[in-house]
């Protein structure tokens, strides 16, 4: 299958201008992360994916629409409803009805909600809310999740926790997933490559492949730690509009000659 | 010291406020103020009487038609002018000048556009409690949470799902304000409305009474009246309670 790709995208509100000449290949079946300083315009490439925005100029290629599922910031569930009807609403028209029960309560069940299915959002923590996101997202039957900032509002255990499952259920369902985070270390646990991105308009300052075992990627890991400390230098340069400057091109050198070295 | 429950205040407050009207009562005429065994034995005297249930029957039919009628109306007129933007400029200029219209204008003018039977006491009815359900529907059509309307267009849920799964719970809750304020106006002025206009109903019982003096009835119909009207309330809020059951459902 050829992978997403995003031409000469440029996208702008008044004259802020967020995406100019934006362009990008986002493989199939895999998690790219994408990771750049607040603002920068990671959430608008999302919507722009989804279809939820327009883009001025440019163009997406090999994207069904119609086969997308998104995990917002928040978990934007239905107030009114319990956790099985929430997945019940997305899942009604897209799986026959006779299987309709089992599908939802094996899902509730893969992110451990199912003794939790009575209860409606207002009665969940946080935590549990979003898992119930992550099930609808998963649970639909699309190729394509986007993510953006899921777990931003949730303390560091549990944050870790959610990376596990969505590697989990990644794992299950093989979905091609585009994860944007403004934490590098969040992206670089999970993500297969990252995408780092400077300030808006939103340029790529690198892309790299993260060629270390999901196993070994533990927080306090060395080779992870050297990745993020790279990543957070060239994020930080490129977050004060220096992405074509010197020292960015210095910081990359100086990170791909240790890596030759190692 | 023991604690007072809610019910004993409720019966204290009753037995303060009979005891209060018994001793106005005693020091006045009962043209003025009759006592309030005189004015539930009128009650009762009326609840004996066959031609009674005939005007009270008139009466609940004219209010809660007219009701049902202003909310149908009120949430599709809600609905074009939230979403038909031709609408809002044609219509929401008049519907915040329904509101100041005094009722006795309406009242006047349905003697002259309308024959004297329900008809009338329904559209003076309509004309007052309309504006104020619109308004109250179209606040909470502003107030729809855009968030999930956006995740259901990811979903790709369909229109009429959105409708009634996102729209119509989210909504509710204005709808019901809306409809609680109009329940009280309805049963004013459906009577109003019998007394000057019709000669059925309770209202037009209550001008009866009124051309007779006889302030022992109008007490006695005004609170059947009242009894009606929290009759409606309750069933109002039993209704809202169970549409907006996930607001009070503890797990």
């Amino acid at each position: 299958m050829d992978s997403i790709r995003l031409e000469h995208i440029s996208k702008g509100y008044d004259h802020l201008k967020v995406l100019e000449d934006f362009t990008l290949d986002l493989p199939h079946k895999e998690i790219t992360c994408i990771v750049g300083p607040s603002g920068c315009g990671k959430t608008t490439l999302l919507n722009i994916l989804a279809g939820l925005d327009r883009q001025d100029e440019g163009q997406v290629e090999n994207l069904d629409h119609d086969r997308i599922s998104y995990v917002f910031q928040e978990p934007r569930l239905l107030p009114w409803k319990n956790a099985e009807d929430n997945l019940k609403f997305v899942l009604r028209d897209k799986i026959a009805a006779r299987d309709l029960d089992d599908y939802v309560k094996s899902w509730l069940d893969k992110v451990e909600l199912l003794p939790f299915r009575n209860y409606y959002p207002r009665q969940m923590s946080g935590g549990m809310m979003q898992r119930l996101a992550l099930a609808r997202a998963f649970a639909m039957p699309s190729d394509v999740l986007l993510m953006d900032e899921p777990f931003k509002g949730l303390d560091a255990p549990l944050r870790h926790k959610m990376l596990e499952l969505t590697r989990k259920l990644w794992g299950e369902e093989k979905k091609t997933i585009i994860f944007v985070t403004h934490d590098i270390q969040e992206s670089l646990l999970i993500g297969h490559r990252v995408i780092a991105l400077s300030t808006r308009p939103a340029r790529i300052l690198d892309d790299i492949t993260v060629d270390i075992q999901v196993k070994d990627r533990k927080i306090g890991c060395v080779k992870l730690a050297r990745v993020e400390g790279y990543l957070y230098d060239l994020i930080e340069h490129g977050s004060l509009g220096l992405s074509n400057c010197p020292r960015i091109t210095q910081i990359k050198q100086r990170y791909y000659d240790s890596k030759q070295c190692l | 010291m023991s604690k007072i429950s809610p019910h004993q205040n409720k019966f204290t407050a009753a037995l303060v406020f009979l005891g209060l009207w018994q001793s106005a009562a005693f020091f006045t005429s009962p043209v003025i103020l009759p006592s309030p065994w005189v004015v539930l034995q009128g009650m009762a005297a009326y609840l004996v009487k066959g031609d009674f249930y005939v005007d009270l029957g008139l009466t609940v039919f004219r209010g809660v038609s007219a009701y049902l009628l202003s909310t149908v109306l009120a949430v599709v007129l809600a609905f074009l002018i939230h979403y038909f933007k031709p609408f809002e400029r044609i219509f929401y200029p008049y519907l915040l000048a329904l509101q100041v219209i005094p009722r006795i204008s309406w009242i006047l003018l349905a003697l002259i556009w309308f024959p004297l039977n329900s008809q009338i006491v329904i559209f003076i009815i309509l004309m007052t409690i309309l504006p104020v359900i619109t308004i109250n529907t179209l606040e909470g059509l502003k107030g729809i949470d855009g968030a999930l309307l956006e995740m259901a267009r990811v979903f790709k849920i369909k229109k009429s799902k959105i409708t009634t799964d996102i729209i119509f719970p989210g909504i509710s809750a204005h709808v019901f304000s809306g409809l609680k304020v109009a329940m009280g106006i309805t049963w004013k002025t459906v009577i109003m409305a019998e007394l000057l206009t019709v000669q059925s109903g309770l209202g037009a019982e209550m001008a009866y009474a009124k051309t007779s003096f006889a302030t022992d009835r109008i007490l006695s119909l005004t609170l059947l009246i009242v009894m009606i009207g929290l009759l409606f309330q309750k069933l109002l809020l039993k209704l809202e309670r169970h549409m907006e059951r996930w607001k009070f459902n503890h797990g």
